[in-house]
Formats: structure tokens, sequence, C-alpha cells
């Protein structure tokens, strides 16, 4: 048998579900920052964990079919809800609504959250927080599925 | 999909982690496989088969 160092065993391949979670607790966590404006070293953490876990999904070797699958049902959550999240948009760009978010986007910076909900509608790094959620959901969503009638090995 | 792969791997005494390993995935994926819930892809299906020395319509049925 060839010797191949960088072969992934299957103990690599089973840390990607692992490192899925804490992407999971990561996104979650850092979209709460993200509103209540915290900044500090947690957001870092916090960020690079869902991101690193997105990338993962995408360029990491060290997976399987089943991961894969895993990570579309999260894909198509985030394009459904990037979908439904534009045609808002549309909608309220379309209708009388579009006057109260315009003023909401030139709202003040230190102004209630009340008064600042329609900026936060147009707030592209938060659609890309919540979308990062929603691709989790997704993830988590299917694996939680699968593990009715599981008979998985301890 | 149904399937035998339970069986082909209980009559081999392997665990589900063994199994995985012999075939280059997940032990999560074996599990998917073997309750149902995922279907494998073709390269996968064919390793499977190669490893039981059968064929793939004589492990996976997709006639419900």
């Amino acid at each position: 048998m060839p010797y191949k160092p960088y072969t992934p065993t299957e103990a690599d391949r089973s840390f990607a579900y692992k490192y899925a979670w804490a992407g999971a607790a990561g996104s979650v966590i850092s979209l709460g920052l993200y509103l209540f404006g915290i900044d500090g070293i947690v957001t870092g953490w916090t960020l690079g964990a869902a991101v690193g876990g997105l990338l993962a999904s995408k360029i990491n070797r060290r997976i399987d079919d089943y991961y894969v699958s895993l990570c579309s049902t999260g894909e198509r959550w985030v394009v459904v809800a990037l979908g439904v999240y534009l045609l808002s948009g549309w909608f309220t760009w379309t209708v009388d609504l579009s006057m109260p978010s315009g003023l909401g986007v030139l709202a003040r910076e230190g102004a209630p959250l009340p008064d600042r909900a329609p900026a936060l509608f147009f707030d592209g790094m938060l659609a890309a927080h919540v979308l990062v959620v929603i691709f989790y959901a997704g993830y988590a969503f299917h694996w939680v599925r699968d593990r009715f009638e599981s008979d998985e090995d301890a | 999909m149904k399937n035998r792969l339970k069986v082909l791997r209980a009559e081999r005494n392997w665990s589900q982690a063994e199994l995985a390993t012999q075939l280059d995935v997940s032990r999560q994926a074996v599990n998917a496989i073997e309750t149902g819930k995922h279907d494998p892809s073709l390269p996968l299906a064919f390793r499977i088969a190669r490893l039981f020395d059968m064929k793939i319509e004589d492990i996976f049925d997709d006639e419900v």
C-alpha cells in the first residue's frame, strides 16, 4: 500500500461535523454582539468560527458526501431567506414604506432601536450575519431530522 | 433507499468507524446511509460494493 501521509482519516472527516457546531455557536453569538454593538476580541473569535465553518464547507477536502448534503440544506435555506429578504426590500421600496425607511437610514447612530429598525433592515452586514445563522440553522435542521431513527455507534 | 449495509457490517463484526475508515468517509456518513437517511454518491456506492465484493444492486434497493 502506498504511503500517503496527508490522507484524511475517519477522525479528520468526523471533525468537520463537530467544527460545524462551533461555527453555529459562533454565528449566533456573533449576531448578538453585532446587534448590541459590542466589539472586542470575542467578536473576532466568534466571527472567525462562523466564517471558518462556512469556508470549510466548501474548500475543505476532509469532508464527505453526507457533510455536503447537510451543508446543501443550509445553502438552500440561505437562498430562500435571501430571496425573501430582497423581495421584502423591493416591496418596501415600491410602496409608501420607502419614506419611513429612508428616514430610518438617516437616523442618528445613537438613536433608540425602534427608530433605527428600518435602518437595520438595509444594514448589509446585519443581513450577512443573519444569513450565516440561517445557513447553520439549515445544517442543524437536517442533522437533527436524521438523528431520529438513528442507530449510531457511540 | 433501503440497503443491507448494516447487516453486511454486522456479519463482519465491524464498527461504523471501522467501516467508515475503509470507505474514506466519516462515521456519521455510514450511520446516515445505514438508516436510509442519505443516499451515497455513485463513486461511494461502487466503493461499498467493491469492499463487500458484491454488486451495487445487491446492497441497495431503490424499490420502496
